[in-house]
């Protein structure tokens, strides 16, 4: 399943707050990549990116697709890296304040994209040499030939390499998704406080979405799961239904689950809970207990295959991208010891619903939350 | 939270029913009649999610969806989630709304069809294109321009729609003027202008805004405190519903009186604004509109500035149906087209400066959206 809608623009805070992400971690981290690259017996490596997946040219140059017509391409060799990038060259000088790699623009409304990007093997002296690729497959049907034909020795396809690096966060990378994270639950709690009956559900979603912009937000999308709508059934792990806000008004006394996606400095964070319009019945409580106490012992149980029958889950990695390794497809059973997840849990018990879910760190070999402890209802 | 209310506009009412898709169909299915096209299959990916919103009312959410139009017959929605199914039956007005997990299949046997075109391939993967021909068993046909070519005239809903944004945009813009404070980071005082859009109706907002004393051009917000001499350079562009029915307005605020160089600029944007408007009528050149706003720039002495990376372009469209207002564009205007004409330009004395209003073309000229007043906004 996926959760997946992309905004207009990403147009929130946008800046390389060094303090946070130093230049020797962007050293260290284009090490491990040119390590990776030595391990495959390349000489160099082209990466693609969108809108849609932009973590592996966001994690090599800190550009994120801010549009859908305008991906990038990034080169990394063995001394060098650079970019070519689908944009206005009235927009490159802005980005390039907060990349970290030279970058070459190419103008988003024509199709001078290829051009680019074969003066760009040139002037690398690539014409030869050992060229690894990712994202090939995410090109649109018309630009891959075009691409492709321009490394007429072939190329080895590398889908994979990056994402098994961005899977292993650094320190600094874990302190950003802590941010996130932490940002993520002060979105819930504000939003809890707010919520009324009489108020439409868009209002409220709006009032998520400012109070993530103020907090400093890249990019953040709000769901949400109104008391009428179905339940997932218990023991599935695919579905957990979110769906954007409508202009439905609550009313005085009702369960609405909210989820908020928080982007911080390029890192997701996730966070998902209920929402007791007019306050909590003695079952709903109960329910929020067990399933925070699920939610407890999912995080326990990663990376086994076993799964709570009671309850329905959705566990998912988190970096770059909101669907990063393991992906939500694969579920808790691939978790892996040092991982940043997503775990949702949601339930219905004595008659009450209960979600809730946080950003958690599995370095421990059992997922620990990011931030403070679990809340009530 | 924010000290000066937000304006209540109650002006975000309108919606689209299915009298409205009809009438939409009926564009598209006499579009596919001249091309020759029996089936025609709206596809949307996340990448571009506007088709399917005008085709069906559905807000994709997830991997894909999928209209199929019969050139007769009821069309039918394909949606690629199945736990989004109920919303989508609930949201969209169509009679048919069914969950498909393997697009790429569907597409491709319904594809097998004679005389059947698919939309927007190039927004998703080549690998998705493949699949969808291997499915197909032939070349597929491409029937993007079909889609376009019907949805380039908005209809009245879509047309009170883009008005609705618009107003949201001047509020926006007017409520900007009130809030904007010396201290206040950029990213603040433009989540203060998404919150007032947002809680009176907009989705979503393609925003930028810069605040300099010297602008390069209008970038995305960064942590950089405004202050005071500071130009507020804005690109506002709230969308309803979905950003088929999004309206621009571009605008420049002086913290503080506004310095002679800057009020002698805007008078040639206001100027250029009206030269480009005034050229806006049905059957038009999209050029002309181009030609008239840099004839007025070059008459200033800054021709040589009407280039990259000095402007972008001198107006456009949004969503489906988009126009770019290009020098190289000889298309003519049609009455019901909607589009933000924008001189926006850097000038090497004070930097670059925002004004830019949305229009809806008619048979004799256009229908201005915008309500603000073509001058600097002076914050004092």
């Amino acid at each position: 399943m996926s959760l997946l809608r992309l905004p207009i623009l990403i147009h929130g805070l946008t800046r390389w707050d060094k303090s946070l992400l130093p230049e020797s971690q962007v050293e260290q981290r284009l090490t491990r990549v040119r390590d990776a690259m030595r391990g495959r017996g390349l000489d160099a490596l082209w990466v693609y990116s969108n809108m849609e997946h932009d973590g592996n040219i966001a994690y090599l140059t800190n550009f994120h697709p801010f549009d859908p017509r305008m991906p990038g391409l990034a080169l990394v060799t063995p001394d060098a890296i650079e970019a070519v990038l689908k944009v206005s060259k009235r927009d490159l000088a802005f980005i390039l304040t907060h990349i970290w790699s030279p970058a070459e623009p190419s103008d988003f409304l024509s199709n001078e994209f290829p051009a680019q990007v074969a003066a760009t093997i040139e002037r690398a002296g690539l014409r030869g040499k050992r060229i690894g690729f990712s994202g090939r497959a995410l090109m649109p049907p018309a630009l891959e030939p075009q691409i492709m034909e321009l490394f007429p020795q072939g190329v080895t396809e590398v889908d994979g390499l990056l994402e098994d690096l961005r899977r292993h966060k650094s320190a600094a990378e874990r302190e950003l998704l802590r941010l996130a994270a932490e940002k993520a639950e002060a979105v819930i709690r504000e939003v809890t406080a707010f919520a009324a009956g009489g108020m439409s559900e868009n209002e409220l979603a709006a009032y998520a979405d400012y109070v993530a912009r103020k907090a400093g937000a890249l990019d953040v999308d709000i769901l949400l799961h109104a008391g009428f709508e179905k339940m997932p059934p218990p023991g599935e792990h695919e579905q957990l239904p979110f769906r954007p806000a409508s202009e439905r008004l609550l009313t005085g006394r009702e369960h609405l689950a909210v989820y908020v996606a928080f982007q911080f400095e390029g890192y997701w964070a996730e966070a998902s809970d209920s929402i007791y319009v007019g306050g909590a019945s003695a079952a709903e409580r109960e329910a929020h207990d067990r399933c925070t106490a699920a939610f407890a012992a999912l995080c326990g149980s990663l990376g086994t295959a076993g799964q709570d029958a009671v309850v329905s889950a959705w566990v998912h990695g988190l970096g770059l991208e909101r669907d990063e390794l393991p992906l939500s497809r694969q579920g808790k059973a691939a978790a892996q010891a040092g991982d940043i997840l997503a775990v949702h849990v949601a339930l219905e018990a004595g008659g009450a619903r209960a979600f809730y879910g946080r950003t958690i760190d599995g370095t421990a070999g059992r997922g620990v939350l990011l931030t403070s402890a679990m809340q009530s209802a | 939270m924010t000290s000066v209310a937000i304006p209540a506009l109650n002006a975000a009412s309108t919606r689209v029913d299915r009298a409205e898709l009809d009438l939409r169909h009926a564009a598209i299915r006499a579009s596919m009649s001249t091309d020759g096209v029996d089936l025609l299959l709206i596809y949307s990916s996340p990448m571009r999610n506007f088709d399917i919103h005008y085709a069906a009312n559905y807000d994709l959410i997830g991997r894909g969806a999928v209209l199929a139009l019969p050139i007769a017959g009821e069309p039918v929605l394909y949606v690629g989630e199945e736990w989004d199914l109920d919303r989508a039956r609930r949201t969209s007005p169509l009679a048919y709304v069914r969950f498909e997990a393997d697009m790429a299949t569907l597409c491709g046997t319904l594809l097998r069809a004679k005389n059947s075109a698919v939309t927007a391939l190039e927004w998703n993967s080549a690998d998705f294109a493949k699949r969808v021909r291997a499915v197909a068993g032939c070349e597929l046909r491409d029937g993007t321009a079909t889609l376009e070519r019907a949805a380039r005239r908005k209809t009245p809903v879509e047309q009170a729609l883009i008005r609705e944004a618009s107003a949201l945009a001047d509020m926006s813009f007017l409520y900007a003027l009130e809030k904007a404070t010396p201290g206040m980071p950029e990213f603040e005082l433009q989540a203060e202008m998404e919150y007032a859009m947002r809680k009176n109706g907009a989705v979503d907002n393609f925003g930028l805004f810069s605040a300099r004393k010297h602008n390069n051009a209008i970038n995305f917000v960064t942590d950089k405190p405004i202050e005071d001499g500071d130009l507020l350079i804005f690109e506002i562009t709230p969308a309803r519903l979905n950003r088929n029915y999004s309206a621009q307005l571009c605008r420049t605020i002086s913290m503080g009186p506004a310095r002679p160089a800057v009020l002698e600029k805007i008078g040639i944007l206001a100027e250029a604004q009206e030269a480009g408007l005034a050229a806006c009528k049905a059957g038009t050149p999209i050029s002309e509109v181009v030609d008239a706003q840099n004839a007025v720039i070059a008459k200033h002495g800054f021709g040589e500035y009407c280039v990259p990376p000095y402007m972008r372009a001198r107006g456009h469209g949004f969503g489906i149906g988009r126009q770019e207002l290009s020098a190289a564009n000889k298309r003519p205007l049609e009455a019901g087209m909607a589009l933000v004409v924008h001189p926006n330009q850097y000038f090497p004395d004070v930097g670059y400066l925002a004004m830019g209003e949305m229009i809806i073309v008619t048979e004799t000229g256009y229908e201005r959206l915008c309500t603000l007043d073509r001058k600097v906004y002076e914050k004092t």
